[in-house]
């Protein structure tokens, strides 16, 4: 008997993935409907499509969205910046990897939610301390991908330039970033998923009422208010699944090149 | 690197020596900086008038930890009132919430791997789950689960079971033809194709997914006991914030950093024994 | 049923009866008739993109031919036949790295041998191929022409009456090639099993082969079977001076190079076609 299989074609992929969200909320739904499932608080798929329609007509719901929106490009950005500088210093150099090793160790377990109420008291309200937990949480992968990205350069293209007399300068921008640009875009692609989470999160646990999280929150208070909390989830997640794609295509046009050197 | 070793062939054998030592001398100190000044940042923000009041010494904070969470007796396994009371029913949830999030990833990532069509038509949902604020779904859980240990274990479990299944099915499509077709030929019975070539050929991947689900079962161990919850790290962070206990607030941050250390250690020891062989062929490669 | 008897048996022998393959639109295969006589071993050659690698897996039951039939001693397969055993092109994914040698050659052996006996089959296998002592490394502690080896012997542990192999030496270097090449012969002539080599390398055609089978481009279809009568033990010296040999080789390359575009065909490359 064959229990490995070939894959499928990308169109039949689309296809049976189609199938397969319409089909899952089909059979949810009649579940709950049939009552072959019950209980209070269970997700019916028509009222949480419904409530999630309403949500995207509604002005307010958008200000929401952008804020939260806003809140995870500045979280990334500083992230970026910190990751890239750090982990490629780390990546090229023996003596600053040594310096930081340690304490990238010991500070990355630490779950940046639950510094981010620390953060408030130090920083104060507003969106700043929210942008910063999504910081600190997006700066690993960045952080590592860099790391890897400063050792990524093949050392016989280093090797290549010098005998074509490419000067140092020129090995640096024209050998050393181009082969390590891919890495570090993975890292920041990486991190643009978790980010969007954690940014909702931190909305949800530390702020006032604002974004995505903001609106959770608020909604969850009314027992009777769940398909809100449902839909706003669902939305968020939507949201992520939509970075995500992005990132891929943006992945594949800037760096199609690299597809051609895995193994 | 070439200088160095240019360096070496020039230069007389003390001399080596000598750097040798003093190298291995600042690969002991050289880590060791950088925490030192952040303990020093740590103390001189404490000392500061405007944040002080939040930042708690270190040296505080430092003794606070080791009386709430250590203990004389060999009866209580040497662990504080504190440990017993709240780190232990922490763990023990978030242990279970991972285990329950491992058989289920792991079962389903190889079912669906295996499974074109189904990988198709559950793909979408895969992403979907990834991309979920799991946190926002904390309330629901308790309403459809109750008010016990419960409704928080399934929530760790939902919040990190995607990227286990999301690798595995990753990693057994990455088997590939070539090893599907020796099945085939040598007529391999099901059983070993599973075990043999399905498991182990994706044991990379999966370990990859299990490392992310583990860091971030501690996150979602905290989040879920935020709210309705009578012991716990995430409840002695609300508490002791709520009770202006700065020093109490520090300690669980310190104590979360050790927790996730500790796991970390223990994952890259187990990673070593199983996936020696993965070592030994990316080491060929490079 | 496998039964992996300890007992060899006779060499099997396989007939093609028009064979054709085709994908959606695309005709890979046109229609092949071609014998593979018990005991002796045939050689396929053709250009890249013949269908050669089609053609092998709907022989090895990997895969259902559009039209025709595979006989295998003289009744149609159905599935991978018992008494079929397989050396890929690919040592790197076709042995499992996570296992050590001795595993890797008693896997197919794990169903209906019993332990001691796996054991010693393993030992004889291994033997054959000239790797005694590497039962514990692991495949990728050895080089690429080592590899192949533990993957010949893996095959032969199964006692096959027929061995199909794809492309086998086409990754490792000119040196281990020829060694391979004669191993691979030594072994034939001592276990008289029946093989069947695919390869686009003409020299390596005519060294092996009693019989070569010469496929067009796609959609393939065999353009003749030639018949080669060179003494056995062959040397990868003296047997390539004699004029049979070159004489082969050229018809051989001849044939291939019809069917190939002009330009492409300049004195330098004749020795290898397609690659």
């Amino acid at each position: 008997m064959q229990l490995i299989h070939e894959p499928l074609s990308r169109r039949s992929e689309v296809v049976l993935g189609v199938a397969g969200v319409l089909g899952s909320a089909l059979v949810l739904e009649l579940l709950i409907r049939l009552e072959i499932v019950t209980g209070s608080g269970l997700p019916l798929p028509s009222a949480v499509a419904d409530q999630a329609r309403g949500l995207l007509g509604d002005v307010d719901f958008w200000s929401q969205i952008l804020y939260t929106l806003r809140e995870w490009m500045l979280g990334l950005a500083i992230a970026s910046v910190a990751g890239v500088v750090l982990g490629g210093l780390m990546g090229a150099s023996r003596t600053v990897f040594k310096l930081f090793a340690l304490t990238v160790e010991i500070l990355r377990p630490l779950p940046a939610i639950a510094v981010g109420p620390l953060l408030v008291l130090l920083i104060g309200d507003g969106m700043l301390p929210l942008a910063v937990t999504v910081a600190i949480a997006c700066t690993w992968p960045i952080l590592f991908n860099s790391m890897y990205a400063a050792k990524a350069v093949d050392p016989v293209a280093i090797q290549t330039a010098r005998t074509l007399h490419v000067s140092p300068l020129g090995i640096l921008t024209r050998i050393r970033l181009p082969a390590a640009l891919p890495f570090m875009f993975t890292g920041i692609r990486v991190a643009a998923s978790i980010g969007l989470i954690v940014a909702v999160s931190a909305e949800l646990l530390l702020g006032n009422g604002v974004g995505i999280g903001g609106y959770i929150l608020l909604a969850s208070t009314s027992a009777s208010n769940l398909d809100a909390v449902y839909a706003a989830t669902l939305v968020a997640g939507v949201m992520g699944v939509l970075v995500s794609v992005l990132f891929a295509v943006a992945d594949r046009l800037l760096f199609g090149w690299k597809a051609g050197l895995a193994p | 690197m070439s200088a160095i070793t240019r360096d070496r062939a020039v230069r007389p054998a003390p001399s080596a020596v000598s750097r040798r030592i003093r190298r291995a001398g600042s690969s002991a100190i050289l880590p060791l900086v950088v925490p030192a000044l952040l303990v020093a940042l740590w103390w001189w923000g404490s000392e500061s008038a405007v944040n002080g009041l939040f930042i708690a010494p270190p040296r505080d904070v430092l003794d606070r930890t080791l009386s709430d969470f250590l203990s004389p007796h060999p009866g209580d396994l040497f662990l504080g009132e504190v440990a017993r009371h709240d780190l232990v029913p922490s763990l023990w949830r978030a242990a279970l919430g991972f285990w329950l999030a491992v058989v289920v990833g792991v079962g389903l990532g190889i079912v669906l791997g295996l499974r074109p069509v189904l990988a198709a038509l559950f793909q979408p949902l895969v992403h979907l789950g990834r991309s979920l604020p799991t946190p926002a779904l904390i309330g629901v859980f308790f309403l459809l689960f109750g008010t016990g240990d419960w409704p928080k274990v399934l929530l760790i479990a939902f919040g990190v079971v995607w990227p286990i299944l999301f690798n595995t099915i990753d990693g057994v499509q990455g088997i590939g033809t070539a090893r599907a077709h020796v099945a085939s030929v040598f007529k391999i019975p099901s059983r070993d194709v599973l075990l043999r070539i399905v498991l182990p050929g994706a044991a990379p991947k999966i370990f990859a997914g299990v490392r992310v689900a583990l860091s971030l079962s501690l996150i979602m161990m905290v989040i879920s006991e935020l709210q309705k919850a009578k012991n716990g790290l995430g409840y002695l962070l609300v508490y002791s914030q709520r009770n202006f206990d700065y020093p109490g607030f520090w300690t669980v941050l310190v104590v979360l950093a050790v927790v996730g250390i500790v796991l970390n250690v223990i994952m890259i020891q187990i990673e070593r024994r199983v996936l020696a062989w993965h070592r030994g062929v990316t080491a060929q490669h490079d | 049923m496998t039964e992996h008897t300890t007992e060899r048996t006779a060499p099997a022998s396989l007939e093609l009866e028009a064979i054709s393959k085709v994908y959606g639109v695309t005709r890979a295969i046109d229609e092949i008739n071609a014998q593979v006589p018990a005991g002796e071993v045939t050689v396929i050659v053709g250009p890249s993109g013949a269908g050669k690698t089609t053609l092998l897996r709907i022989i090895s039951g990997l895969d259902t031919p559009t039209t025709g039939r595979v006989l295998f001693d003289g009744s149609p397969i159905k599935g991978v036949p018992d008494g079929l055993a397989m050396v890929f092109q690919d040592y790197s994914r076709s042995l499992f790295p996570w296992m050590r040698v001795e595993d890797n050659v008693a896997f197919p052996l794990r169903r209906g041998v019993e332990k001691a006996e796996r054991r010693r089959r393993v030992l004889e296998a291994l033997q054959a191929v000239g790797l005694e002592g590497k039962e514990r490394l692991y495949p990728w502690q050895m080089s690429g022409g080592m590899q192949q080896r533990v993957a010949i012997a893996r095959a032969l542990a199964c006692h096959p009456r027929l061995l199909v192999m794809d492309e086998p030496y086409a990754s490792v270097d000119a040196q281990t090639r020829a060694e391979l090449e004669d191993l691979l012969l030594e072994i034939q002539t001592r276990l008289n099993v029946t093989v069947l080599v695919v390869t686009h390398d003409i020299d390596e055609s005519v060294y092996l082969a009693d019989n070569i089978i010469v496929m067009s481009k796609a959609p393939s279809t065999v353009q003749e079977v030639i018949r080669v009568g060179l003494a056995r033990p062959r040397d990868q010296i003296a047997t390539k001076e004699e004029p049979e040999f070159v004489h082969a080789r050229a018809h051989v390359l001849r044939l291939l190079r019809g069917e190939a575009e002009p330009e492409a065909a300049t004195p330098d490359d004749t020795l290898e076609v397609g690659v």
